[in-house]
């Protein structure tokens, strides 16, 4: 079981750092952003894995379901991470 | 052309990261002539290539002419282009022509398929062409081999899900093309048979484009800098 849960962190690593790639252009290349906003959205990167998915869902990008969704993937990352380190898998 | 191991691995990847980004659709694929031919295609965005990749069969395999690189160790744009390989690097600045067309004859006699975007600089209306770059369709004449006329509509403005078509037009015969006339002509018909795909009107932009920024993610610095001055 733990080489396909440490391969599925591996997938998902890889996607939440793509996801956070993709919502910090998002942010800067939005028109209908006060300046203000943008750089409140932008310094929120750090809480990645709340604002990625607060951003999708109410930050009124127009996000598709897909990217929705994708945006949970670095907070999934993160907790199995967390899993790691907390040795829930072994 | 040979189609390798990294070649299938790459045009694989190309495929899906393409199709999950983009709706790309192509129509006239049954129009290709048996290979070798050339396709001249209009171009609008660095992403040009991979969306024509990822529509279009593995074989016949598809090899591009004219980035005009020298070096394609230096960038990570430049080293996935090595890696993905099918190109024929050509800056005028810095290698001949007698290599460049001596490798363009290879790719047809190993019955590969010579993609050249004519313009040679991106333009940025989905309805217009820039003025070809001299002798697009010399590489055909000389090998008189058919020209096939690509256009990809929609890839000017990019974002998540955009609508992208590649449209194929029918093949032209360049096998009796004689002289700078008949070259000059034919240069005109392909000209009008991709202008023949193009849209007769600008598409209108929605107001929600989610990840804009892919619209730019593979264009030249010169290329952004050139469209914000227009």
């Amino acid at each position: 079981m733990l080489p396909l849960i440490w391969t599925l962190f591996a997938v998902l690593a890889v996607g939440g750092f793509l996801m956070i790639a993709a919502y910090w252009l998002d942010v800067q290349e939005r028109p209908d952003l006060t300046a203000r906003a943008r750089i409140a959205w932008s310094a929120a990167v750090l809480l990645f894995p709340v604002s990625i998915p607060a951003y999708a869902f109410a930050g009124g990008p127009g996000w598709p379901q897909l990217l929705r969704l994708a945006s949970l993937i670095p907070a999934l990352a993160l907790v199995l991470f967390a899993g790691f380190v907390l040795g829930v898998f072994t | 052309m040979a189609v390798t191991l990294r070649y299938r691995l790459m045009w694989g990847l190309n495929r899906a990261a393409i199709r999950l980004l983009f709706d790309v659709r192509a129509s006239g694929l049954e129009r290709w002539p048996a290979p070798p031919f050339q396709l001249v295609v209009n171009h609008h965005n660095g992403f040009d290539p991979l969306l024509v990749l990822a529509v279009v069969p593995i074989e016949p395999r598809i090899t591009w002419f004219g980035p005009k690189e020298a070096d394609f160790s230096r960038g990570f744009k430049n080293r996935v282009m090595a890696f993905f390989g099918g190109i024929i690097p050509y800056n005028p600045e810095k290698t001949t022509l007698t290599s460049a067309v001596r490798a363009v004859r290879r790719v047809f006699e190993a019955d590969g398929v010579l993609g050249i975007f004519a313009e040679g600089r991106i333009g940025f209306r989905e309805t217009e062409l820039l003025g070809f770059e001299e002798g697009a369709a010399a590489f055909a004449v000389a090998s008189r081999i058919p020209v096939v006329p690509c256009a990809i509509v929609g890839s000017t403005n990019l974002w998540f899900r955009r609508r992208v078509e590649i449209r194929f037009g029918e093949p032209i015969r360049t096998d009796a093309v004689r002289g700078r006339d008949a070259r000059t002509e034919l240069d005109a018909r392909i000209r009008a048979a991709i202008a023949a795909l193009l849209p007769a009107e600008e598409p209108r932009l929605p107001r929600r484009r989610p990840l804009a920024f892919l619209t730019d993610l593979l264009n030249g610095a010169d290329d952004v800098a050139r469209r914000d001055t227009r």
